[in-house]
């Protein structure tokens, strides 16, 4: 629809409350203004409107911001998006980057057997760099401070001084026996042989960094066996075992390979030292501790004397006290016989006082009767009804079957639930080792709440 | 001139852009509605960009002296 001038003019007196001439008048003189400044090559602006200028002779209105905003009012926070290789030269872009991965992609496949090796755990930690540089050290460097956190220089540093000179000594000296083996084992089976045999030349002349496949688990096992330095003697049998086991067959080499094998030895090994070492620190603490059952011993002998000195009890206890010497000579077999004589022994009255507590049921429980002592603890609701007497019924049941139930009521959302509740603990920890021992239903199917 | 005149000028233009009318006035031009459709935008460096729709008020000068 087109707005001429008159129909302006008519909405404009309407606007404005103006006389019809009034407004023509103005209009006029607006549009002469306009023209005059357009003509002495100067802009004409209205606020909030826009501006007149010439431009390329001709007249031309650019549109004041608020204006234009207000006409785009349905488009308003569009922004310009960037595609993104969707055409033009972002394929090209990625046809670079395809034909440079391709080229990544190449080196690792050619430095195939080492990086298989270790190929389960570089490709998690970081495929780049093992593109970047497919030589060997690296894969073989990265999985060792992977499971050595530390590089093994540092560690020895840190923990000892007097530590390192023995550790690079070995690290010195252990190679090379095995290695000299390997080099028997490559007389027969050439092929395994003689990598080997430069993997080794390669180890002797810098044993830390460039680890050889072969050699690797050894130096690793040296470190380890630098942590705990009391089972060290016993690492050179141990590696003895494995160039022996590597003797045995070609196959054994193969599974060597296998990276989940070769960690999995290592860590059983460095496991079974640690056994070791911790069975040696026992045994050599067996005296100590057994002076420390000495002592105990030393608290169970005062015993008789205030047997002797309290005529009262031994009358009673003279059933016990037959049995009490073979206890004493024997101490471990019948701690059950003991530990009341103790008991009784050190403190005589108490003696009573234990006999009431074993009678009574443990406060808290998961089968047995219903103590309303425990109430302040927690249950395991097993089944939560609306129906009162179902929920009764259940509860009967269960109780027939020796739990302890508790049927309880409460109100979610204007909806009244009764509870059936089994066990009373003392904490929700123990409910929760209950919830571990009870039958499937409820051990999938339940929520543990406090009683009150 | 009154700037009440002005305002209302301005106004009443603004109002019929937003109606999609079209405003001629004799002597000066005509102001008229247009909406560009969302386009793909292509940059002499290779970007390429999705520009949003608009809506746009654009002025067309009266020919000649009239």
């Amino acid at each position: 629809m087109t707005i001429d001038r008159q129909q302006l003019i008519e909405l404009l007196a309407q606007k404005t409350g103006l006389e019809r001439e009034q407004i023509e008048e103005q209009l006029s003189e607006l549009i002469n203004k306009i023209k005059k400044a357009a003509e002495k090559g100067k802009t004409f602006e209205i606020k909030e409107f826009g501006t007149f200028s010439i431009v390329d002779d001709m007249l031309h209105f650019e549109p004041a911001e608020e204006l234009k905003t207000e006409i785009n009012h349905k488009y308003t926070g569009m922004e310009p998006i960037e595609l993104i290789g969707a055409f033009g030269e972002g394929s090209a872009e990625e046809k670079k980057t395809k034909a440079e991965s391709g080229k990544e992609d190449e080196k690792p496949e050619e430095a195939t057997e080492e990086d298989r090796v270790w190929g389960l755990d570089l490709p998690e930690e970081e495929e780049e760099p093992a593109a970047e540089e497919p030589e060997k050290p690296t894969p073989q460097q990265q999985p060792a401070p992977g499971e050595e956190p530390e590089p093994p220089s540092p560690i020895p540093g840190e923990k000892d001084k007097p530590v390192p000179p023995p550790d690079e000594k070995e690290d010195e000296k252990e190679p090379k026996p095995p290695a000299d083996r390997l080099e028997d084992e490559a007389m027969p089976a050439p092929p395994p042989g003689e990598p080997a045999g430069e993997e080794e030349a390669v180890g002797r002349e810098s044993v830390k960094d460039d680890k050889t496949e072969e050699e690797e688990p050894k130096p690793k096992f040296q470190f380890d066996s630098g942590r705990e330095r009391k089972s060290r003697p016993e690492t050179t049998p141990k590696a003895t075992q494995r160039s022996a086991s590597r003797k045995t067959s070609p196959k054994s080499a193969e599974d060597e390979k296998d990276p989940i094998g070769t960690i999995l030895t290592v860590f059983v090994i460095v496991a079974a030292l640690a056994a070791a070492g911790w069975l040696v620190f026992d045994m050599g603490l067996i005296p100590g501790l057994s002076g420390g059952n000495g002592e105990t011993v030393v608290e169970q002998q005062p015993p008789p004397p205030p047997q002797e000195t309290q005529p009262e009890q031994q009358p009673q206890n003279d059933d016990i006290n037959e049995p009490a010497p073979e206890t004493q000579n024997t101490q471990q077999p019948s701690t059950e016989e003991q530990q009341p004589q103790a008991t009784e022994s050190e403190q005589p009255s108490p003696s009573q006082t234990e006999q009431q507590e074993q009678p009574p049921p443990p406060v808290y429980g998961l089968k047995g009767e219903l103590n309303p002592e425990a109430n302040d603890g927690y249950t395991i609701i097993v089944h939560s009804l609306r129906s009162e007497s179902k929920a009764r019924g259940i509860r009967d049941d269960l109780r027939n079957e020796g739990f302890r139930t508790i049927l309880t009521q409460a109100v979610v959302r204007g909806t009244t639930y009764w509870r059936v509740g089994i066990g009373q603990f003392e904490t929700v920890g123990d409910a929760r080792d209950a919830v571990g021992n009870l039958q499937e239903p409820f051990r999938s199917n339940h929520f543990i709440k406090k009683i009150r | 001139m009154e700037d009440r005149f002005i305002d209302a000028f301005a106004e009443t233009i603004r109002e019929q852009i937003v109606k999609k009318n079209q405003i001629a006035i004799k002597g000066l031009g005509s102001f008229y509605f247009k909406h560009r459709n969302q386009h793909q935008k292509q940059f002499d460096d290779g970007r390429v960009v999705m520009m949003p729709p608009k809506d746009q008020i654009k002025f067309t000068p009266a020919n000649g002296n009239e």
